[in-house]
Protein backbone atom coordinates (compact mmCIF):
# COMPACT_ATOMS: atom_id res chain seq x y z
CA UNK A 1 0.00 0.00 0.00
CA UNK A 2 1.42 3.58 -0.84
CA UNK A 3 1.09 6.14 1.36
CA UNK A 4 1.70 9.86 1.27
CA UNK A 5 1.59 12.43 3.67
CA UNK A 6 -0.49 15.46 2.88
CA UNK A 7 2.82 17.43 2.41
CA UNK A 8 3.94 14.78 -0.07
CA UNK A 9 0.66 14.80 -1.99
CA UNK A 10 0.95 18.68 -2.22
CA UNK A 11 4.20 18.28 -3.68
CA UNK A 12 2.93 15.25 -6.25
CA UNK A 13 0.04 18.35 -7.14
CA UNK A 14 2.37 20.68 -7.94
CA UNK A 15 4.46 18.71 -10.67
CA UNK A 16 1.69 17.36 -12.12
CA UNK A 17 1.10 21.06 -12.80
CA UNK A 18 4.25 21.29 -13.86
CA UNK A 19 3.60 18.79 -16.38
CA UNK A 20 5.22 15.81 -14.89
CA UNK A 21 3.28 12.72 -15.82
CA UNK A 22 5.14 10.97 -13.08
CA UNK A 23 3.40 12.50 -10.65
CA UNK A 24 0.15 12.10 -12.40
CA UNK A 25 0.14 8.62 -12.36
CA UNK A 26 1.35 8.58 -8.53
CA UNK A 27 -1.97 11.24 -8.25
CA UNK A 28 -4.37 8.73 -10.15
CA UNK A 29 -2.99 5.81 -8.28
CA UNK A 30 -2.86 7.01 -4.76
CA UNK A 31 -6.72 8.38 -5.52
CA UNK A 32 -7.70 5.25 -8.01
CA UNK A 33 -9.61 3.26 -5.19
CA UNK A 34 -11.61 5.78 -3.30
CA UNK A 35 -13.02 6.98 -6.78
CA UNK A 36 -13.83 3.29 -7.92
CA UNK A 37 -15.69 2.74 -5.02
CA UNK A 38 -17.83 5.92 -4.67
CA UNK A 39 -18.18 5.51 -8.49
CA UNK A 40 -19.39 1.99 -7.87
CA UNK A 41 -22.07 3.04 -5.25
CA UNK A 42 -24.21 5.18 -8.20
CA UNK A 43 -24.27 1.99 -10.47
CA UNK A 44 -23.60 -1.65 -11.18
CA UNK A 45 -21.99 -1.09 -14.11
CA UNK A 46 -18.07 -1.36 -13.45
CA UNK A 47 -17.20 -0.12 -16.75
CA UNK A 48 -19.01 2.81 -16.99
CA UNK A 49 -17.45 3.74 -13.85
CA UNK A 50 -13.62 2.95 -14.61
CA UNK A 51 -14.36 4.45 -18.06
CA UNK A 52 -15.97 7.84 -16.33
CA UNK A 53 -12.80 7.79 -13.95
CA UNK A 54 -10.55 8.07 -17.15
CA UNK A 55 -12.17 11.11 -18.46
CA UNK A 56 -12.02 12.93 -15.06
CA UNK A 57 -8.56 12.18 -15.21
CA UNK A 58 -8.10 13.24 -18.93
CA UNK A 59 -9.69 16.27 -18.78
CA UNK A 60 -7.34 16.70 -15.71
CA UNK A 61 -4.16 16.20 -17.67
CA UNK A 62 -5.89 18.34 -20.51
CA UNK A 63 -6.57 21.29 -18.23
CA UNK A 64 -3.07 20.89 -15.89
CA UNK A 65 -1.29 24.60 -17.07
CA UNK A 66 -4.39 26.41 -15.97
CA UNK A 67 -5.43 24.22 -12.87
CA UNK A 68 -5.13 26.00 -9.46
CA UNK A 69 -3.66 25.01 -6.57
CA UNK A 70 -5.55 22.81 -4.39
CA UNK A 71 -5.07 21.01 -0.97
CA UNK A 72 -8.29 19.16 -1.75
CA UNK A 73 -7.92 17.60 -4.83
CA UNK A 74 -10.00 14.25 -3.42
CA UNK A 75 -12.76 16.32 -3.35
CA UNK A 76 -12.19 18.26 -6.76
CA UNK A 77 -12.04 14.30 -8.05
CA UNK A 78 -15.08 13.35 -6.25
CA UNK A 79 -17.06 16.23 -7.22
CA UNK A 80 -16.06 15.78 -11.07
CA UNK A 81 -16.35 11.91 -11.13
CA UNK A 82 -20.20 12.35 -9.64
CA UNK A 83 -21.20 14.75 -12.77
CA UNK A 84 -19.85 12.49 -15.02
CA UNK A 85 -21.35 9.43 -14.01
CA UNK A 86 -24.70 11.40 -13.73
CA UNK A 87 -24.17 12.86 -17.60
CA UNK A 88 -23.43 9.00 -18.21
CA UNK A 89 -26.62 7.66 -16.61
CA UNK A 90 -28.66 10.15 -18.59
CA UNK A 91 -27.19 9.61 -21.73
CA UNK A 92 -27.93 5.96 -21.99
CA UNK A 93 -30.58 5.43 -20.34
CA UNK A 94 -34.13 7.34 -21.52
CA UNK A 95 -36.36 4.89 -19.88
CA UNK A 96 -35.95 6.62 -16.75
CA UNK A 97 -35.50 9.83 -15.57
CA UNK A 98 -32.38 10.63 -14.11
CA UNK A 99 -33.25 14.39 -13.71
CA UNK A 100 -32.97 14.06 -9.61
CA UNK A 101 -29.36 12.30 -9.89
CA UNK A 102 -28.12 14.71 -7.40
CA UNK A 103 -31.22 14.54 -5.09
CA UNK A 104 -32.30 11.13 -4.78
CA UNK A 105 -32.41 7.74 -6.08
CA UNK A 106 -28.92 6.70 -7.00
CA UNK A 107 -26.46 6.41 -4.40
CA UNK A 108 -25.97 2.81 -2.23
CA UNK A 109 -24.41 2.24 -0.14
CA UNK A 110 -23.46 -1.30 -1.40
CA UNK A 111 -24.50 -3.28 1.93
CA UNK A 112 -25.55 -6.63 1.14
CA UNK A 113 -22.33 -7.80 0.11
CA UNK A 114 -20.89 -9.42 3.45
CA UNK A 115 -16.91 -8.01 2.85
CA UNK A 116 -15.44 -8.52 6.12
CA UNK A 117 -14.92 -11.93 8.52
CA UNK A 118 -16.83 -11.33 11.86
CA UNK A 119 -14.77 -12.39 14.70
CA UNK A 120 -17.49 -12.45 17.29
CA UNK A 121 -20.98 -13.19 18.05
CA UNK A 122 -22.15 -9.74 19.19
CA UNK A 123 -20.44 -8.16 16.18
CA UNK A 124 -22.36 -10.21 13.62
CA UNK A 125 -25.83 -8.92 15.22
CA UNK A 126 -23.71 -5.59 15.72
CA UNK A 127 -23.05 -5.57 12.04
CA UNK A 128 -26.71 -6.24 11.75
CA UNK A 129 -28.29 -3.79 13.50
CA UNK A 130 -26.12 -0.69 11.69
CA UNK A 131 -26.59 -2.23 8.62
CA UNK A 132 -30.02 -2.10 9.22
CA UNK A 133 -30.11 1.93 10.01
CA UNK A 134 -28.02 2.75 7.12
CA UNK A 135 -30.14 1.12 5.23
CA UNK A 136 -33.29 3.02 6.74
CA UNK A 137 -31.65 5.85 5.59
CA UNK A 138 -32.34 7.77 2.63
CA UNK A 139 -29.95 7.59 -0.41
CA UNK A 140 -28.71 11.05 0.07
CA UNK A 141 -28.13 10.65 3.79
CA UNK A 142 -26.28 7.82 3.23
CA UNK A 143 -24.02 9.52 0.78
CA UNK A 144 -23.63 12.12 2.99
CA UNK A 145 -22.53 9.72 5.74
CA UNK A 146 -20.18 8.39 3.50
CA UNK A 147 -18.82 11.41 2.61
CA UNK A 148 -18.31 13.19 5.94
CA UNK A 149 -16.83 10.15 7.82
CA UNK A 150 -15.65 7.91 5.03
CA UNK A 151 -13.91 10.65 2.57
CA UNK A 152 -13.22 13.07 5.25
CA UNK A 153 -15.12 15.75 3.56
CA UNK A 154 -16.56 18.90 5.68
CA UNK A 155 -20.04 20.10 4.84
CA UNK A 156 -19.06 22.79 2.73
CA UNK A 157 -17.22 20.11 0.21
CA UNK A 158 -20.15 17.74 0.55
CA UNK A 159 -22.83 20.42 -0.47
CA UNK A 160 -20.28 21.14 -3.26
CA UNK A 161 -20.09 17.46 -4.32
CA UNK A 162 -23.68 16.83 -4.28
CA UNK A 163 -24.80 20.02 -5.67
CA UNK A 164 -27.34 20.17 -2.91
CA UNK A 165 -27.53 23.59 -0.59
CA UNK A 166 -24.85 23.76 2.70
CA UNK A 167 -28.40 23.76 4.81
CA UNK A 168 -29.72 20.37 3.62
CA UNK A 169 -26.57 18.78 4.23
CA UNK A 170 -26.79 20.26 7.80
CA UNK A 171 -30.20 19.35 8.07
CA UNK A 172 -29.71 15.71 6.68
CA UNK A 173 -26.75 15.14 8.33
CA UNK A 174 -28.09 15.75 11.76
CA UNK A 175 -31.38 13.60 11.38
CA UNK A 176 -28.95 10.67 9.68
CA UNK A 177 -26.58 10.74 13.12
CA UNK A 178 -30.35 11.14 15.28
CA UNK A 179 -31.02 7.88 13.77
CA UNK A 180 -28.10 6.45 14.75
CA UNK A 181 -28.01 7.30 18.02
CA UNK A 182 -31.52 5.60 18.57
CA UNK A 183 -30.08 2.33 17.22
CA UNK A 184 -27.48 2.57 19.43
CA UNK A 185 -29.16 2.94 22.54
CA UNK A 186 -31.56 0.61 21.41
CA UNK A 187 -29.13 -2.12 20.47
CA UNK A 188 -27.35 -0.74 24.42
CA UNK A 189 -30.28 -1.65 26.17
CA UNK A 190 -30.93 -5.35 24.24
CA UNK A 191 -27.47 -6.02 25.81
CA UNK A 192 -28.33 -5.12 28.81
CA UNK A 193 -31.05 -6.95 28.90
CA UNK A 194 -29.54 -10.10 27.85
CA UNK A 195 -26.70 -9.65 30.46
CA UNK A 196 -29.46 -9.40 33.07
CA UNK A 197 -31.54 -12.65 31.94
CA UNK A 198 -28.52 -14.81 31.24
CA UNK A 199 -26.89 -13.69 34.57
CA UNK A 200 -29.53 -14.93 36.58
CA UNK B 1 -6.60 15.91 20.04
CA UNK B 2 -7.54 19.19 21.91
CA UNK B 3 -11.16 18.63 21.05
CA UNK B 4 -11.52 15.34 23.05
CA UNK B 5 -10.83 16.63 26.47
CA UNK B 6 -14.48 18.30 26.26
CA UNK B 7 -16.38 15.79 24.01
CA UNK B 8 -18.85 13.62 26.23
CA UNK B 9 -18.60 11.01 23.88
CA UNK B 10 -22.35 10.38 24.06
CA UNK B 11 -23.44 8.94 20.64
CA UNK B 12 -21.89 7.12 18.01
CA UNK B 13 -21.66 10.85 16.35
CA UNK B 14 -19.34 11.95 18.61
CA UNK B 15 -16.74 9.38 18.14
CA UNK B 16 -17.19 8.87 14.35
CA UNK B 17 -16.80 12.62 14.00
CA UNK B 18 -13.97 12.70 15.80
CA UNK B 19 -10.90 12.45 13.70
CA UNK B 20 -8.45 10.87 15.77
CA UNK B 21 -10.69 7.87 16.16
CA UNK B 22 -11.27 7.71 12.76
CA UNK B 23 -7.75 7.72 11.79
CA UNK B 24 -7.46 4.81 14.33
CA UNK B 25 -10.16 2.73 12.22
CA UNK B 26 -9.76 3.77 8.85
CA UNK B 27 -5.67 4.13 8.38
CA UNK B 28 -4.37 2.36 11.65
CA UNK B 29 -2.55 4.91 13.09
CA UNK B 30 -0.72 3.50 15.99
CA UNK B 31 -0.48 7.01 18.17
CA UNK B 32 -4.23 7.19 17.63
CA UNK B 33 -4.96 3.48 18.91
CA UNK B 34 -2.27 4.08 21.59
CA UNK B 35 -4.42 6.81 22.81
CA UNK B 36 -7.94 4.61 22.43
CA UNK B 37 -7.03 1.95 23.74
CA UNK B 38 -6.35 3.80 27.10
CA UNK B 39 -9.24 6.18 26.37
CA UNK B 40 -11.61 2.41 26.77
CA UNK B 41 -9.55 1.61 29.27
CA UNK B 42 -10.63 4.43 31.69
CA UNK B 43 -13.79 5.10 30.30
CA UNK B 44 -15.42 0.97 30.54
CA UNK B 45 -18.65 2.52 30.23
CA UNK B 46 -18.39 3.68 26.85
CA UNK B 47 -17.05 0.50 25.44
CA UNK B 48 -20.36 -0.53 23.90
CA UNK B 49 -20.90 2.55 22.45
CA UNK B 50 -17.21 2.85 20.74
CA UNK B 51 -17.90 -0.78 19.57
CA UNK B 52 -20.96 0.54 17.56
CA UNK B 53 -18.42 3.42 15.83
CA UNK B 54 -16.32 1.37 15.14
CA UNK B 55 -18.52 -0.92 13.30
CA UNK B 56 -19.94 1.97 11.71
CA UNK B 57 -16.38 2.63 10.23
CA UNK B 58 -15.68 -0.68 9.11
CA UNK B 59 -18.62 -1.04 7.46
CA UNK B 60 -18.13 2.39 5.78
CA UNK B 61 -14.72 1.41 4.63
CA UNK B 62 -15.65 -1.90 3.26
CA UNK B 63 -19.10 -1.77 1.78
CA UNK B 64 -19.80 -2.22 -2.01
CA UNK B 65 -17.31 -2.36 -4.46
CA UNK B 66 -13.63 -2.74 -4.46
CA UNK B 67 -10.99 -2.72 -7.49
CA UNK B 68 -7.87 -4.57 -6.83
CA UNK B 69 -4.12 -2.69 -7.32
CA UNK B 70 -3.41 -4.63 -10.12
CA UNK B 71 -6.88 -3.19 -11.88
CA UNK B 72 -5.78 0.02 -11.16
CA UNK B 73 -2.02 -0.48 -12.48
CA UNK B 74 -3.90 -1.81 -15.67
CA UNK B 75 -6.09 1.89 -15.97
CA UNK B 76 -3.40 3.73 -15.09
CA UNK B 77 -1.71 2.63 -17.91
CA UNK B 78 -4.87 3.38 -20.53
CA UNK B 79 -4.96 6.72 -19.50
CA UNK B 80 -1.23 7.22 -20.09
CA UNK B 81 -1.27 5.77 -23.39
CA UNK B 82 -4.69 7.47 -23.95
CA UNK B 83 -2.35 11.01 -23.27
CA UNK B 84 0.03 9.72 -25.55
CA UNK B 85 -1.91 8.70 -28.55
CA UNK B 86 -4.53 11.83 -28.42
CA UNK B 87 -2.04 14.95 -29.54
CA UNK B 88 -4.23 17.33 -28.21
CA UNK B 89 -3.61 15.85 -24.81
CA UNK B 90 0.25 15.18 -25.45
CA UNK B 91 2.72 17.72 -23.34
CA UNK B 92 5.82 18.97 -25.47
CA UNK B 93 7.90 18.75 -22.66
CA UNK B 94 7.03 15.67 -21.17
CA UNK B 95 8.15 12.58 -23.10
CA UNK B 96 6.88 9.38 -22.49
CA UNK B 97 9.02 6.44 -23.44
CA UNK B 98 7.59 3.09 -24.54
CA UNK B 99 8.32 0.99 -21.05
CA UNK B 100 7.09 4.12 -19.78
CA UNK B 101 9.70 5.64 -17.93
CA UNK B 102 9.34 10.01 -18.48
CA UNK B 103 12.22 12.40 -19.59
CA UNK B 104 11.92 15.28 -18.81
CA UNK B 105 13.32 18.26 -20.71
CA UNK B 106 12.57 21.08 -17.79
CA UNK B 107 15.08 23.90 -16.12
CA UNK B 108 13.78 22.92 -12.82
CA UNK B 109 15.87 19.74 -12.47
CA UNK B 110 15.12 19.79 -8.71
CA UNK B 111 11.89 19.39 -9.22
CA UNK B 112 12.42 16.31 -11.48
CA UNK B 113 15.11 14.66 -8.48
CA UNK B 114 11.90 15.27 -6.09
CA UNK B 115 9.51 13.12 -8.18
CA UNK B 116 12.36 10.51 -8.31
CA UNK B 117 12.37 10.05 -5.03
CA UNK B 118 9.07 9.80 -4.61
CA UNK B 119 8.59 7.30 -7.24
CA UNK B 120 11.39 5.31 -5.44
CA UNK B 121 9.53 5.43 -2.48
CA UNK B 122 6.50 4.16 -4.18
CA UNK B 123 8.36 1.27 -5.00
CA UNK B 124 9.91 0.74 -2.01
CA UNK B 125 7.17 -1.21 -0.14
CA UNK B 126 7.64 -4.05 -2.62
CA UNK B 127 10.81 -4.43 -2.97
CA UNK B 128 11.88 -3.33 1.04
CA UNK B 129 13.07 -7.62 1.12
CA UNK B 130 15.18 -7.17 -1.65
CA UNK B 131 17.31 -4.31 -0.25
CA UNK B 132 20.82 -3.42 0.08
CA UNK B 133 21.30 -2.55 3.90
CA UNK B 134 22.17 0.84 3.33
CA UNK B 135 25.59 2.47 3.62
CA UNK B 136 26.49 2.75 7.67
CA UNK B 137 27.84 6.06 7.44
CA UNK B 138 26.61 9.19 8.32
CA UNK B 139 23.47 8.96 9.81
CA UNK B 140 24.57 9.56 13.32
CA UNK B 141 26.78 12.20 12.12
CA UNK B 142 23.83 14.06 10.20
CA UNK B 143 22.00 14.51 13.16
CA UNK B 144 24.83 14.84 15.43
CA UNK B 145 25.65 18.24 13.32
CA UNK B 146 22.14 18.71 12.28
CA UNK B 147 20.91 19.73 16.25
CA UNK B 148 24.05 20.74 17.23
CA UNK B 149 23.33 23.81 19.24
CA UNK B 150 20.66 22.72 21.09
CA UNK B 151 22.10 18.95 21.85
CA UNK B 152 23.90 17.11 24.53
CA UNK B 153 26.11 14.16 23.56
CA UNK B 154 26.99 11.21 25.55
CA UNK B 155 29.19 8.51 24.61
CA UNK B 156 29.94 5.57 26.75
CA UNK B 157 33.78 4.63 26.67
CA UNK B 158 33.76 2.44 29.31
CA UNK B 159 33.34 -1.52 30.04
CA UNK B 160 30.15 -0.91 32.00
CA UNK B 161 26.42 0.58 31.25
CA UNK B 162 26.16 4.21 33.00
CA UNK B 163 23.06 5.88 33.90
CA UNK B 164 22.55 9.49 32.46
CA UNK B 165 19.99 11.47 33.70
CA UNK B 166 18.19 13.93 31.38
CA UNK B 167 17.28 17.36 31.76
CA UNK B 168 13.36 16.04 30.95
CA UNK B 169 13.51 14.17 33.79
CA UNK B 170 14.06 10.72 31.86
CA UNK B 171 16.93 8.06 32.43
CA UNK B 172 18.87 6.41 29.81
CA UNK B 173 21.02 2.93 30.84
CA UNK B 174 23.56 3.59 28.26
CA UNK B 175 25.57 -0.07 27.28
CA UNK B 176 29.55 0.25 26.38
CA UNK B 177 30.15 1.32 23.06
CA UNK B 178 27.25 3.15 22.81
CA UNK B 179 26.68 7.09 22.05
CA UNK B 180 24.01 9.06 21.34
CA UNK B 181 23.08 12.90 21.05
CA UNK B 182 19.81 14.38 22.94
CA UNK B 183 18.23 17.66 21.86
CA UNK B 184 15.23 18.61 24.14
CA UNK B 185 16.54 21.38 25.32
CA UNK B 186 14.43 23.82 23.07
CA UNK B 187 12.79 21.61 20.65
CA UNK B 188 8.92 21.08 20.95
CA UNK B 189 10.23 17.36 20.68
CA UNK B 190 12.53 15.37 22.61
CA UNK B 191 14.93 13.51 20.32
CA UNK B 192 17.77 10.94 20.57
CA UNK B 193 19.66 9.78 18.06
CA UNK B 194 21.40 5.95 19.24
CA UNK B 195 23.91 4.32 18.41
CA UNK B 196 24.41 1.06 20.12
CA UNK B 197 22.17 -0.24 23.20
CA UNK B 198 20.22 1.25 25.53
CA UNK B 199 17.40 1.42 27.91
CA UNK B 200 15.03 4.15 28.18
CA UNK B 201 13.01 5.40 31.24
CA UNK B 202 10.97 8.36 29.86
CA UNK B 203 9.58 11.04 31.73
CA UNK B 204 5.88 11.60 31.03
CA UNK B 205 5.31 14.68 28.82
CA UNK B 206 2.68 14.29 26.38
CA UNK B 207 2.88 17.84 24.54
CA UNK B 208 6.88 17.34 24.35
CA UNK B 209 7.23 13.32 22.26
CA UNK B 210 10.15 11.44 23.04
CA UNK B 211 11.51 9.95 19.76
CA UNK B 212 14.67 7.60 19.60
CA UNK B 213 16.07 7.28 16.05
CA UNK B 214 18.33 4.38 14.90
CA UNK B 215 20.26 4.11 11.63
CA UNK B 216 16.56 2.32 10.17
CA UNK B 217 14.15 2.61 13.03
CA UNK B 218 11.90 5.27 14.75
CA UNK B 219 10.85 4.78 18.22
CA UNK B 220 8.20 6.86 19.50
CA UNK B 221 7.06 7.03 23.32
CA UNK B 222 4.61 7.99 25.35
CA UNK B 223 5.96 7.59 28.52
CA UNK B 224 7.10 4.20 29.00
CA UNK B 225 10.64 2.35 29.63
CA UNK B 226 11.81 0.19 26.51
CA UNK B 227 15.44 -1.29 25.19
CA UNK B 228 16.89 -0.49 21.82
CA UNK B 229 19.64 -2.60 20.60
CA UNK B 230 21.26 -0.77 17.48
CA UNK B 231 25.01 -1.18 17.15
CA UNK B 232 26.33 0.23 13.80
CA UNK B 233 27.98 -3.06 12.94
CA UNK B 234 25.15 -5.10 13.45
CA UNK B 235 22.45 -6.27 11.06
CA UNK B 236 19.69 -5.90 12.72
CA UNK B 237 17.95 -3.22 15.55
CA UNK B 238 15.47 -4.11 18.25
CA UNK B 239 13.59 -2.78 20.40
CA UNK B 240 11.92 -4.08 23.53
CA UNK B 241 9.16 -2.78 25.66
CA UNK B 242 9.17 -3.10 29.39
CA UNK B 243 6.30 -1.01 30.14
CA UNK B 244 3.80 1.63 28.42
CA UNK B 245 3.23 1.40 24.68
CA UNK B 246 5.18 3.06 22.21
CA UNK B 247 5.12 2.71 18.18
CA UNK B 248 7.92 1.80 15.59
CA UNK B 249 8.37 2.58 12.55
CA UNK B 250 10.91 2.09 9.69
CA UNK B 251 13.18 5.22 8.86
CA UNK B 252 12.72 6.47 5.45
CA UNK B 253 14.32 9.47 3.91
CA UNK B 254 11.48 10.42 1.96
CA UNK B 255 8.67 10.51 4.67
CA UNK B 256 11.08 12.13 7.03
CA UNK B 257 11.12 15.44 4.37
CA UNK B 258 7.42 15.22 4.26
CA UNK B 259 6.88 14.91 8.10
CA UNK B 260 4.74 11.83 7.67
CA UNK B 261 3.23 10.47 10.79
CA UNK B 262 3.77 6.80 11.84
CA UNK B 263 0.73 5.00 10.33
CA UNK B 264 1.90 6.43 6.99
CA UNK B 265 5.23 4.14 7.22
CA UNK B 266 3.17 1.05 8.65
CA UNK B 267 4.14 1.54 12.11
CA UNK B 268 3.48 -0.84 14.47
CA UNK B 269 2.67 -0.57 17.95
CA UNK B 270 4.67 -2.61 20.44
CA UNK B 271 3.38 -3.22 23.90
CA UNK B 272 5.12 -4.58 27.24
CA UNK B 273 6.82 -7.89 27.07
CA UNK B 274 6.49 -7.41 22.85
CA UNK B 275 9.87 -6.42 20.95
CA UNK B 276 10.07 -5.21 17.35
CA UNK B 277 13.36 -6.72 15.38
CA UNK B 278 13.85 -4.74 11.70
CA UNK B 279 16.15 -8.19 10.20
CA UNK B 280 19.09 -8.00 7.78
CA UNK B 281 16.33 -8.00 5.18
CA UNK B 282 14.62 -4.75 6.34
CA UNK B 283 11.15 -6.59 7.39
CA UNK B 284 9.60 -5.17 10.52
CA UNK B 285 8.89 -8.38 13.16
CA UNK B 286 6.88 -8.38 16.37
CA UNK B 287 8.04 -10.89 18.84
CA UNK B 288 7.62 -11.40 22.37
CA UNK B 289 10.49 -10.72 24.23
CA UNK B 290 13.15 -13.69 25.94
CA UNK B 291 12.03 -12.77 29.30
CA UNK B 292 8.67 -11.54 29.72
CA UNK B 293 8.38 -9.86 32.98
CA UNK B 294 4.72 -9.59 35.66
CA UNK B 295 3.37 -5.89 35.00
CA UNK B 296 4.18 -4.20 37.77
CA UNK B 297 0.10 -3.36 38.63
CA UNK B 298 -1.92 -2.61 41.76
CA UNK B 299 -2.74 -6.07 41.76
CA UNK B 300 -1.18 -9.43 43.03
CA UNK B 301 -1.63 -12.19 40.65
CA UNK B 302 -2.35 -15.58 41.86
CA UNK B 303 -0.62 -18.39 40.13
CA UNK B 304 -2.01 -21.21 42.46
CA UNK B 305 -4.24 -22.68 40.25
CA UNK B 306 -6.36 -25.92 41.91
CA UNK B 307 -8.71 -27.04 39.38
CA UNK B 308 -9.19 -23.80 37.57
CA UNK B 309 -10.22 -23.76 34.02
CA UNK B 310 -7.77 -23.08 31.70
CA UNK B 311 -10.23 -19.96 30.37
CA UNK B 312 -9.08 -18.57 33.89
CA UNK B 313 -5.74 -19.27 33.67
CA UNK B 314 -5.28 -17.47 30.24
CA UNK B 315 -7.05 -14.82 31.66
CA UNK B 316 -4.82 -14.32 34.71
CA UNK B 317 -1.71 -15.22 32.24
CA UNK B 318 -2.39 -12.27 29.62
CA UNK B 319 -3.46 -9.76 32.61
CA UNK B 320 -0.09 -10.49 34.45
CA UNK B 321 2.05 -10.21 31.39
CA UNK B 322 0.06 -7.68 29.02
CA UNK B 323 0.64 -10.73 26.13
CA UNK B 324 -2.28 -11.71 24.42
CA UNK B 325 -3.12 -15.45 24.30
CA UNK B 326 -5.25 -17.10 21.64
CA UNK B 327 -7.18 -20.12 21.98
CA UNK B 328 -10.35 -21.52 20.79
CA UNK B 329 -12.59 -21.79 24.05
CA UNK B 330 -14.46 -24.91 22.66
CA UNK B 331 -11.63 -26.67 22.90
CA UNK B 332 -10.65 -25.89 26.23
CA UNK B 333 -14.34 -26.16 27.46
CA UNK B 334 -13.46 -29.13 30.28
CA UNK B 335 -10.02 -28.17 30.18
CA UNK B 336 -9.17 -27.32 34.30
CA UNK B 337 -5.24 -27.44 35.85
CA UNK B 338 -4.31 -27.88 38.97
CA UNK B 339 -0.79 -26.18 39.58
CA UNK B 340 0.79 -24.42 42.02
CA UNK B 341 2.94 -21.92 40.13
CA UNK B 342 4.46 -18.58 41.35
CA UNK B 343 7.92 -17.58 40.35
CA UNK B 344 8.51 -19.68 37.14
CA UNK B 345 8.98 -17.85 33.79
CA UNK B 346 6.29 -16.89 31.30
CA UNK B 347 7.77 -19.63 29.01
CA UNK B 348 7.85 -21.91 32.15
CA UNK B 349 4.44 -21.59 32.62
CA UNK B 350 2.74 -22.25 28.94
CA UNK B 351 5.38 -25.48 29.09
CA UNK B 352 3.60 -26.34 32.58
CA UNK B 353 0.13 -25.41 30.88
CA UNK B 354 1.04 -27.32 28.02
CA UNK B 355 2.03 -30.41 29.82
CA UNK B 356 -1.53 -30.37 32.16
CA UNK B 357 -3.60 -29.93 29.19
CA UNK B 358 -1.59 -31.49 26.34
CA UNK B 359 -1.21 -29.06 24.05
CA UNK B 360 1.14 -26.67 22.10
CA UNK B 361 1.52 -22.95 21.22
CA UNK B 362 3.30 -20.74 18.73
CA UNK B 363 4.19 -17.38 18.74
CA UNK B 364 2.60 -15.49 16.19
CA UNK B 365 2.73 -11.51 15.59
CA UNK B 366 3.51 -11.10 19.42
CA UNK B 367 0.60 -13.33 20.53
CA UNK B 368 0.79 -16.94 22.20
CA UNK B 369 -1.68 -18.95 19.67
CA UNK B 370 -2.59 -22.29 21.90
CA UNK B 371 -3.45 -25.44 20.77
CA UNK B 372 -4.82 -28.31 22.23
CA UNK B 373 -7.25 -31.21 21.15
CA UNK B 374 -9.24 -31.04 24.17
CA UNK B 375 -9.45 -32.77 27.85
CA UNK B 376 -11.96 -35.07 28.26
CA UNK B 377 -14.88 -34.43 30.16
CA UNK B 378 -14.85 -34.82 34.10
CA UNK B 379 -18.01 -35.98 35.92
Amino acid sequence: MLNYSNDTLIALWNDFRNGSSTAFSSIIKWYYKDLFRYGCKFTQDEHLVKDCIQNVFLSLWKNHTTIGETEQVKFYLLTCLRRDIARELKKGKTEISYDNFSSESFFDLGLNAENRLVDREKSVELTRKIKETLKSLSKRQQEIIYLRFYMNADADRIAEIMEINHQSVYNLLHDALKKLKAVSEKFIICLLLLLTISGL
Amino acid sequence: MAEMRNNPYKTIGDFIADTSFRDWILHTDPAAEVFWHNWAHMNPTKQDLMENAKELLYILKTSGKSISDEEIEIEIEKILSAIKEDPSLADNQTTITPNGTVIFFRRNWWKVAAAAVIAVAGVWGFSASHKVPPAKESCYETFTVAVKKTSDEFVNTTDITQKIKLSDGSTVMLSPKSKFVYSGNATEKREIYLEGEALFDVAKNPSKPFIVYTNDLVTKVLGTSFWVKAYADKKFTLVAVKTGKVSVFKKNVTAEKHNATPYELGGLVVTPNQMVILDEEKILRKKITDKPDVLPAPKIFNFNFDSAPIKKVFAIMQEAYGINIVFDEEAVENCTINAPMGNETFYQKLDMICTAINGTYEIIDGSVVFSTKGCPKKQ
